[in-house]
Formats: C-alpha cells, structure tokens, sequence
C-alpha cells in the first residue's frame, strides 16, 4: 500500500497539467509616475482629481487622488493617444506614445500576451513640464519601475 | 544551475558509498565446475611447490546470465491521463557488459495537442536518450537478476511545433487580436540522473520502476514561443523536470558473462 501511495505522489507531481493554471501575469500595462519639480526640488506628488482615457475611449480613471497611474496601451495600432488632466483647476494634457509590438508566449496556462517597447511619447505641455522614458519595454513582468516619469512645474 | 548538479553529484556520490557499504567478498558458487577445475589446480599448486616465494592463483570464474532487456514505459499512459495533451510513447532497453555495469538506452515518440479558448497548439517530435545503469544490489546470487540500480543518461530530441492560432484580449480596448506562430524546428539536450529498481517476476520478464531528475543542458532558443513540451524532457518551459518510469520488459538471453573473482594465497 505505501508502495502505491508513494508511486502515486511521484505521478502527481511528476504530471502535473501547466495548461490548466495561469500563474502569472497577463497585462502589460504601461505605468506612469508623477513627480513635482518645485525650483529644481522633486518630489512624488498625488494629484488630486487625475482623468485619463483614451481618445474616443472611456476613462480609466475618473477624477481620482492617485501618484501614479497604469493604462493599457492598443494592442492593433503602433500609437495610442491619451487625455490626461490631473486636477480640476489646470488645462488638460495629451499624451502620443509610437511604439513597436511583439506577441509573446507567456506560459501553456495563459497563453499570449502583447509586449510594447516605446519608440517615442510625446506630449503637449499645458500642464505637463517635461516626461522621461525610464523603461522602453512594456512586459508582463511586474516591476515597481515606472515606465515613465511626468514632471510638473506648479 | 551549477549549485543543482553539485547537489545532485553529492547526493548521488553518498548513495552510491552507503551502498557500497554492504559489499561482501563474492563467493563463486560451488556448483559451477570451472571454480571446482580452478580450485583443484590451486591446491595442486600449493602442495607441488610449497615453498614458493610468490604463488599466482588464478581467478575464481563463473557466468552471471547476460542478455538484450526491451521493454515499454507504462508510467507514459499515467502522464497522458494528467496531461491529456501529450500522448508519448517510450521504449526502453539495456544490455549487461559486466556483473553490475549496464548500457541503456531509450527511444520515443510524442504528439503533443492543446486547444483552449486563448490558443492552439500542435508539436511533434522524438528522442534518444543513452547511458549506463549500475546495479548497486550485491548480495546476490550468479542467475539472479535484481537491480537496485543508479544511471545517467544524455538524452537528445528533436521536434516541430507551432500555434496555428491565438487570441490575445484586451478588455480597455475591447480588441480581441488573432495570430498565429508558425511551424518552429527545434531541438534539445538534456542529462538524466536516475535511481531505480527492477525486479525479474517471471523468467525473463522485468517489471520495474525509477525515479529520474532531467537537466536541461541546452534547449530551444525562442524565448518568444518556446514548446510546452520537450519529447523526451517534459515540460518546455523548465530548466529541469522531475520524471518517473514504470517498466515491463522481456529479456532476450543472448550471452552468458564471465565474472573473475581475484584470489589470493593465504598469509602464512
């Protein structure tokens, strides 16, 4: 009896199914960070009231109190352009990001998944005071990096 | 990875001298006539030249059953029922080169079909894997044929594969976009550190079991779609993979080996 139960812990873990479970993550969503550059001092900063979507899409966030935000860039077009205000008193921003797409398998549980890498992002500045691209890839690995700083001047 | 085949040597190397441990002096079997015709000469010896400075007394022979072992992997159908997307098919085979020295070898086919509502995947391919097994069991009899055993092999595969299709969601953008990869040639090497027994159940008919770490030595390249299934390794996506085998094989007696056991005089 100890025999078989012993042959079959070995099965179990020997055969274990790794299409039946996605063990990780999936999204690959870019994350933008806030920062306020006071007189060359910097600081994170939580906006009040951020507002961001797509153009012609809906919001992703909604007059909310956050320090940084994550969006999902289009997964069909080389370019997403996207509305951000980020309190109620100043004038709206909008934010172009050209991009290269790849698909990449990412375990027999989850499947696909679509990995960005940022060409360029390009912003009008009624608010925003200058971006940086601190990470070109945008992959399903999970990293506190945000992909992209946002200063302000206010 | 190199820490992992350290710990695997190490392990391996105290198995081996625990077992090593248990070795008793081979006593030729009393029936065999060469020990009778070699022990009679011996005797003739001592009392002819008693006083010889050095005596040089031949080897002790006698014959182990020696023999062509082919047989199937059953444990293959039990990993179909826990993945039923693989179907693989493993035969297995060893021939004795001395008392406690095996060559082996395995040979294999898998089919590897997946379908969910994210992709579609087809591989196909087949593998070799060669080595040597080394009984560990000594306290046995000339005609028995038990093992305790540990190997190593290096296994070779070579496949194709490919997803005729996928799907990849995006819920903000309400896309769904469809793809495919197609067919990738591949192929991959591998080391196999085994332990396992075999047991001779009726004449000439084994069944046994073994245990087996698998290390990838180098696999597909494509990091973007690597296989979900190496044929022969297991899963594509790990570095190493634990395995199990269950054995039924029939042994084809073809030779008899001859095993010298050294003797030497005795001190006065």
């Amino acid at each position: 009896m100890k025999y078989f139960i012993f042959l079959l812990l070995i099965a179990a873990v020997a055969c274990s199914d790794e299409t039946k479970f996605c063990d990780q993550a999936l999204s690959t969503d870019t994350h933008m960070r806030f920062i306020r550059d006071s007189l060359g001092f910097r600081r994170d900063t939580i906006m009040s009231k951020v507002t961001l979507y797509a153009l012609g899409r809906d919001s992703i966030y909604k007059q909310q109190a956050v320090s940084d935000v994550f969006f999902a860039l289009s997964p069909v077009a080389d370019s997403s352009r996207f509305y951000l205000k980020v309190d109620s008193i100043s004038d709206p921003d909008t934010l172009t990001f050209r991009y290269s797409r790849s698909q990449h398998f990412i375990s027999p549980g989850c499947g696909f998944s679509t990995f960005f890498s940022l060409d360029t992002v390009i912003t009008t500045q009624h608010t925003i005071q200058s971006l940086l691209i601190n990470q070109k890839d945008i992959t399903s690995t999970t990293n506190d990096t945000a992909h992209i700083t946002l200063y302000f001047g206010f | 990875m190199i820490p992992r085949i350290l710990r695997y040597t190490l392990g391996f190397s105290l198995w081996l001298s625990a077992a090593q441990a248990q070795v008793k002096p081979v006593t030729p079997p009393v029936t065999d006539t060469s020990v009778h015709r070699t022990d009679t000469t011996a005797h003739k010896a001592d009392t002819i030249k008693p006083k010889a400075a050095a005596v040089v007394l031949p080897d002790s022979v006698y014959t182990v059953p020696g023999g062509l072992r082919i047989g199937l992997d059953l444990a293959r159908f039990v990993v179909k029922a826990f993945q039923p997307y693989r179907t693989d098919v493993t035969v297995v085979g060893d021939y004795r080169i001395k008392k406690d020295l095996y060559l082996a070898a395995e040979a294999g086919w898998q089919s590897t079909s997946h379908s969910d509502t994210n992709y579609t995947y087809k591989g196909r391919g087949v593998f070799v894997t060669a080595g040597v097994d080394y009984n560990l069991l000594k306290k046995l009899l000339p005609q028995e044929r038990y093992m305790i055993f540990a190997g190593i092999r290096y296994g070779f595969a070579q496949m194709s594969y490919e997803a005729p299709s996928y799907t990849i969601s995006n819920s903000y953008w309400g896309d769904k976009l469809p793809g495919s990869v197609p067919k990738t040639n591949t192929s991959a090497h591998w080391v196999e550190l085994i332990m396992g027994i075999k047991a001779e159940v009726l004449k000439n008919l084994f069944l046994g079991w073994n245990i087996r770490e698998k290390i990838l030595v180098s696999g597909p390249k494509d990091d973007i779609f690597p296989p979900i299934a190496i044929p022969g390794f297991g899963s594509g996506t790990k570095k190493s993979q634990f395995d199990w085998q269950y054995t039924i094989s029939y042994c084809i007696p073809l030779n008899d080996i001859k095993v010298h056991v050294p003797r030497t005089p005795p001190k006065k």
